[in-house]
């Protein structure tokens, strides 16, 4: 499949997650809108706010002109002040206005992909710090000098947990040789998804180091389990790969065990000799030995490698551990038919 | 209102027919009241609550009450065993669970014998009773169903014998595990609820059981509906007058957890205690998609201290719990108070003292809560009077909260924590939600305590911030939070503190009185009564007394202008659920007599001579015995 074509496919299978994003920052321009809107009918925007802040229990309950005015010296909506909530909205409404362009990042044949994705997010990042500025702003804790570089760059280190969740999805075109997926570990969190759309040969088990347990992890050549991981409640990183590279699924919602995570749908049947970008054969066969180790604790539970020709074939491993063979009596034993 | 004309089908005896549709008589009234009653683990709760809930989102305007005993598990087959619901319907909007019930479902006579003593049933109500019992094998039984009926006999209740054991025998095994989804049933045929909405319902009550078990009690369900379908001769019409607005249906408690969630709190660190737990219980299912996070601590002081932590560290954070927690938390309330922590507390009031009446509504904690610190601990507490205020009091609080620095509590109760009823769904809107924090270096000469000596207010240091470093601590402190050393130092923390609470009395403005703002009584109340309050003050103004009402939300600082609404009525009296002594009892006198404890804190406050009637029966005021108060009440000449 030619590179632009995977690339939409990504960009396609990801959408809902990004539209998400862009839904939330258009309700936040609106919300921008309406409350410059009200400070300009009212001379008194203070009021207003005091008043949408405590909620309607408050209504008819409060003297919100004299609450206002208790916070007077916070609430004053100055012409500097204004200007900077305009700036924000400008900042929100440039973001939510761009197109693909913001969602996905083409790494230069021999760039950095950590620093490209970073720059990536620090960009879209802007869109949270705009947020901050008009909610700083509106609660009178705005200082110009230490917040306002926030509208020109948010990296994704300042996310904050609630921003982290709501991260859009970025798809990144990168070249295999410059293809190193463990730099990526820092911005896997909250509902981060990355996919990595590969040109060209790369290691085998790219991906295979980021495998953790709250991580949804997927290597695929054609797009299949692309929709899984843009549904996926947490984190997630996926890698378009050539067909001769390994085939895998890490999917959270297996449970506590890897073997109810971890499908390996192929593995390559000889370990890679010529090494790619710097990435020597034998650092390339670790990756895929760790697959494979991964997968022969699966497979005491179910088939979990797929038996094609050109696959090796993976020894079933009887489970070893004591603690796990006496857990499997103790569950053939229950009868949780009712659970 | 319940009239004689809403009563339950005529005791008048019919001949012995098959009822079809075309025969059946329909009660057509503007609301009706229905319990179901069992022993405790046969669902009467669930049945019920799933009645309630359905018909609410039909649109009758609905409120339950929960019936339950105060043991875990009760001698089965006895009057204190009881357990179940009470679901009173109406076309219009309901505020309280009335006074009588026009339709019971009992599982056995005993359960029905409670209510009966309880005086909950109508002169005429329809009781549906198990039949199995009348003619048990045990001669015992046998005999206690006799007795219960010769000691039912001089009301004129129509008894209706339903075969529910046996009935559900042809569905499941244990017919324990599903009476509740027949009785169910029944309920829907007789009210003519929607069976599609309550199998929904079953299915999202079920949902972590097996599709075998949903089935079981889909067909259970049917089973009753066919039943009543065939076997009983009339129905009940509570017409529906669908709500111009879309309508959400919960209890307090999860009312109070959702409104944690639209108030932008991150932190509910909490100890299991009822009638508060399912609140935590309903936020954990919830939280996390938000952001937030349910934490269970080791115990109640654990809970407080770890919301106060996180609060103090810029987490919006809250706890929730209900007497003896309450009691526990004391000295970190202080802590908070001492700290200008804000701090969230829910405190989902029962019966008392010590570990009282877990189960039972009291508002007995009113005092505990404004003055229960050692030492001067001034902070707002607030009473939201519905869920719907349960909800939106939470947004509230939150503000408060860290707009004064204060502890703000939150007084529920287990009427509110466990009732059901629609209330218009919320707006939610981002403005509820807290500022993100201000991490920026604090300005060169901002102490953490730079109080406005006009006001007391001083802005917030959150740790970690450049320049914001400095010593928390409980002992008495300066505002530079240096302890303090000389008398004049405790004697302005103290004094900034209180004045914070003067601020925000002044911020808030007198409230409105229900009816005509001057005449003979004025009844005052707070929290879960106002429903059953303004029903009993309509009665009385109905029979041409001048009665009005007024219902507190802010108890401290009390809402301003009290005193001016006083002198406008001849007498004012506090109607409260907690203990208060009959001024005609042995040994009382005006000078030794135990008052409600809003007409203790009325009185202190405005120097009235407030009156007050309470009652302590572990279940919510009934309109009716309000009412019977208030004529009891009304000044002489009046």
């Amino acid at each position: 499949m030619p590179s632009d074509d995977r690339v939409e496919l990504a960009l396609t299978a990801l959408a809902g997650q990004r539209d998400a994003f862009r839904s939330a920052l258009g309700t936040t321009v609106e919300q921008v809108q309406t409350f410059l809107a009200e400070h300009r009918q009212s001379q008194n925007g203070g009021v207003n706010r005091v008043a949408a802040e405590l909620g309607p229990f408050a209504a008819d309950r409060f003297d919100t002109d004299r609450l206002a005015k208790l916070f007077g010296g916070s609430l004053k909506l100055d012409t500097l002040t204004v200007e900077t909530i305009e700036k924000a909205r400008d900042t929100m409404n440039e973001l939510s206005q761009r197109n693909h362009d913001l969602f996905l990042v083409k790494v230069n044949p021999g760039g950095d992909l950590r620093t490209a994705v970073a720059k990536a997010l620090e960009e879209i990042g802007r869109a949270f710090g705009a947020v901050r500025i008009f909610e700083l702003t509106r609660s009178g804790s705005y200082r110009g000098n230490e917040h306002a570089r926030s509208l020109g760059s948010f990296p994704f280190q300042k996310w904050s947990k609630g921003e982290r969740r709501l991260a859009p999805p970025l798809v990144v075109a990168v070249d295999g040789a410059d293809l190193r997926a463990e730099m990526l570990t820092d911005f896997l969190d909250g509902s981060q998804k990355i996919v990595l759309v590969v040109r060209g040969a790369c290691s085998p088990a790219p991906l295979v180091r980021l495998i953790t347990p709250g991580t949804f992890v997927i290597q695929t050549h054609d797009g299949t389990g692309l929709d899984r991981l843009a549904t996926h409640d947490g984190p997630g990183i996926g890698a378009l790969v050539p067909e001769s590279a390994a085939r895998f699924v890490h999917d959270p919602k297996g449970g506590l065990h890897l073997a109810g995570r971890l499908t390996v749908e192929h593995l390559p049947a000889t370990e890679p000799k010529m090494s790619v970008g710097g990435r020597s054969g034998s650092q390339q066969a670790e990756e895929i030995r760790q697959l494979r180790s991964l997968a022969d604790i699966t497979v005491g539970t179910r088939p979990a490698v797929g038996t094609d020709a050109s696959a090796t074939p993976v020894t079933p491993a009887a489970p070893a551990d004591p603690v796990d063979k006496l857990a499997a009596w103790l569950l053939s034993q229950a009868n949780l038919s009712d659970i | 209102m319940a009239s004689s004309s809403a009563a339950a089908p005529a005791a008048k005896k019919k001949k012995a027919k098959t009822p079809s549709p075309q025969n059946k008589s329909i009660i057509k009234v503007a609301e009706h009241t229905v319990e179901v009653v069992s022993d405790p683990g046969e669902g009467a709760q669930k049945c019920a609550q799933t009645f309630g809930r359905v018909s609410a989102k039909m649109g009758n305007g609905v409120w339950t009450v929960e019936i339950i005993p105060a043991e875990i598990q009760p001698p089965p087959r006895t009057p204190p065993s009881t357990s179940g619901n009470r679901v009173r319907i109406g076309t219009k909007p309901v505020t309280n669970w009335g006074d009588a019930a026009h339709l019971v479902v009992a599982f056995n006579e005993q359960v029905l014998l409670h209510r009966h003593r309880a005086n909950a049933l109508n002169d005429d109500c329809a009781v549906l009773i198990e039949s199995m019992w009348e003619a048990h094998d045990d001669e015992d039984i046998r005999k206690e169903w006799a007795a219960a009926m010769e000691e039912m006999s001089g009301k004129r209740y129509r008894f209706i014998k339903v075969p529910m054991e046996e009935q559900c025998l042809t569905v499941v095994d244990n017919p324990r595990k599903g009476k509740n989804m027949f009785v169910l049933g029944m309920l829907a045929n007789i009210y003519s609820r929607n069976l599609d909405l309550i199998r929904e319902q079953i299915e999202v009550e079920f949902r972590k059981k097996s599709q075998a078990v949903i089935d079981a009690n889909l067909a259970l369900l049917d089973l009753g509906h066919a039943w009543a379908e065939a076997n009983l001769d009339f129905t009940v019409d509570v017409p529906i007058e669908p709500p111009p607005v879309p309508m959400v249906v919960m209890n307090g408690n999860q009312a109070i957890a959702m409104g944690a969630v639209a108030s932008g709190m991150e932190l509910c660190a909490m100890y299991p205690i009822t009638p508060a737990t399912s609140a935590s219980h309903h936020l954990s299912e919830i939280f996390e998609n938000y952001g937030g996070i349910v934490h269970q601590a080791e115990d109640e002081i654990a809970a407080v201290g770890v919301a106060i932590g996180s609060s103090f560290a810029g987490k919006v954070a809250f706890t929730i719990t209900s007497g003896p927690g309450l009691a526990l938390k004391t000295e970190f309330i202080g802590l908070a108070v001492m700290t200008e922590t804000p701090l969230v507390l829910v405190d989902v009031q029962r019966g008392g003292p010590s570990t009282g009446l877990p189960t039972k509504i009291e508002q007995s904690d009113l005092l505990a809560a404004i003055w229960g610190q050692p030492g001067d601990a001034p902070k707002v507490v607030m009473a939201p009077a519905t869920m719907e205020e349960c909800f939106l009091c939470m947004i509230t609080a939150r503000r408060i909260a860290e707009a004064f620095r204060c502890v703000v509590m939150v007084l529920s109760d287990a009427n509110l924590a466990t009732g059901v009823q629609p209330f218009p769904r919320p707006n939610v809107t981002r403005d509820w939600i807290a500022a993100p924090l201000d991490l920026s270096p604090v300005p060169d000469g901002q102490k953490p305590y730079d109080w406005d000596p006009k006001t007391g207010l001083s802005a917030r240091i959150i740790p970690g911030r450049q320049n914001g470093m400095f010593r928390a601590t409980g002992l008495s402190h300066d505002e530079d939070s240096k302890i303090a050393y000389s008398p004049d130092v405790h004697e302005r923390g103290c004094e900034m503190r209180a004045r914070k609470m003067a601020v925000f009395q002044q911020s808030l403005r007198p409230p409105k009185v229900y009816g005509v703002d001057h005449g003979d009584l004025l009844v005052v109340g707070w929290g879960s009564t106002i429903g059953a309050i303004e029903e009993a003050v309509d009665r009385a103004r109905e029979e041409g007394l001048a009665v009005s009402s007024l219902h507190l939300r802010f108890l401290s600082p009390l809402e301003p202008g009290l005193k001016e609404i006083f002198n406008r009525f001849t007498k004012v009296m506090t109607v409260e659920v907690n203990y208060s002594d009959d001024p005609n009892a042995p040994y009382i006198t005006d000078e030794n007599r135990r008052r409600g404890q809003l007409a203790w804190l009325l009185r202190a406050t405005t120097l009235v001579d407030v009156d007050c009637w309470t009652r302590v029966p572990g279940h919510p005021l009934r309109p009716g015995q309000i009412h019977e108060a208030i004529r009891a009440h009304m000044p002489k000449g009046a």
